[in-house]
């Protein structure tokens, strides 16, 4: 994860104290992180862009609930999984719940380098993976976009799905095995 | 390694979990097409934005409370008069059927507990509510009272002389 806990919590201090620049700062450095979440937990990019820009005005308006010492980015975070499961709510009814398509064919991100040796099985592998992780129950599929999608630790995932430790543990257990009776890879 | 590869308990040559971080490192190569805090603010302080939110701060909660207002009115008259209460008399000749539906007088009923005494014609007669105009009924009819508990025994006995007493009172207007 590229949120630093201590920057960012002293941005946040900087922002309680009044300095209204210092969230414009804050929202600057984690706003690529809040992007990938938001892709990571299966919206399509204009759905993320939105989710991102929804994140960070509720943590401005909630800014008075900050509190010094406590973990930034777990905070934010914490915002980032209710926006990302109301805009999944709103995608649902659309007909949208697996990962977007777009983000794993890389037509957003087209250097060559990073689609060296990317095979058509790979591709089709990671598509019906891709649907596979759509179908997960709720709780499994966030713990597993946090921890192998996102990145995120397991007490940071913890803190955005508001949840103890044990319980992602379990739930990205329990993702893995019904990913792997869903999805057939040769060994 | 990473930090997933490290706590998952699969094994790492495993395929579902190499194609799983690989889609992980697509998806951390992405990254926000411009500056979200100033798309933020930019949205928030839209018209469409404001209007939006008007609706949702203000009509919405009224047009709410005013349902609730509705719901609680015609649940409040339901408690308080829980039956239909007929508050007039059609008399209507039956015998010929071109004219079953024909209104030959409206006679109302007070509502309240002297009702229950009497009948609706002598009520009609004791007080001033508008009398039957028997001249207006012709031919000859057969008159009965089908009022729900009201005793209604017949047009003489309630002290009305009908010229043609052959009429039926059926059918009630509610208020």
């Amino acid at each position: 994860m590229a949120i630093s806990p201590e920057l960012s919590g002293r941005l946040m201090d900087r922002c309680l104290a009044g300095e209204e620049s210092a969230f414009g700062e804050l929202a600057l450095m984690v706003q690529d992180d809040l992007y990938r979440f938001a892709l990571a937990h299966g919206l399509n990019c204009h759905d993320a862009a939105d989710a991102t820009q929804e994140t960070l005005l509720r943590a401005y308006n909630k800014r008075l609930s900050w509190q010094a010492g406590r973990h930034a980015p777990a905070w934010l975070y914490g915002f980032a999984m209710n926006v990302v499961r109301e805009f999944r709510r709103k995608a649902g009814r659309r007909g949208l719940t697996g990962l977007d398509p777009a983000v794993l064919d890389g037509l957003e991100d087209r250097r060559p380098e990073t689609n060296a040796g990317h095979d058509a099985d790979a591709a089709d592998r990671q598509k019906l993976l891709a649907e596979a992780i759509g179908r997960l129950p709720e709780r499994q599929r966030e713990a597993l976009a946090c921890r192998f999608l996102q990145g995120l630790d397991v007490s940071q995932t913890a803190a955005a799905m508001g949840c103890a430790e044990g319980t992602v543990k379990a739930a990205v257990f329990a993702a893995i095995e019904n990913l792997r009776k869903s999805v057939k890879f040769e060994a | 390694m990473s930090d997933v590869e490290k706590n998952n308990p699969q094994r790492p040559d495993d395929n579902l979990l190499k194609d799983l971080l690989s889609m992980g490192g697509r998806i951390r190569r992405q990254r926000y097409p411009g500056n979200a805090w100033q798309d933020a603010r930019a949205r928030q302080s839209s018209p469409a934005s404001a209007g939006r939110g008007r609706f949702l701060r203000l009509i919405l909660p009224a047009l709410t409370a005013a349902a609730a207002l509705i719901f609680i009115a015609i649940g409040v008259s339901h408690i308080l008069n829980p039956t239909a209460r007929p508050t007039g008399i059609k008399i209507t000749r039956t015998d010929q059927p071109d004219q079953a539906d024909e209104t030959f007088f409206a006679l109302p009923i007070p509502s309240g507990p002297q009702m229950m005494g009497g009948t609706a014609l002598e009520m009609a007669s004791s007080s001033d509510l508008p009398m039957p105009d028997a001249s207006r009924l012709p031919g000859n009819f057969t008159m009965s009272f089908q009022l729900p508990e009201i005793s209604m025994p017949t047009a003489a006995s309630a002290g009305i002389e009908w010229k043609t007493p052959s009429l039926t009172m059926t059918s009630f207007e509610r208020s």
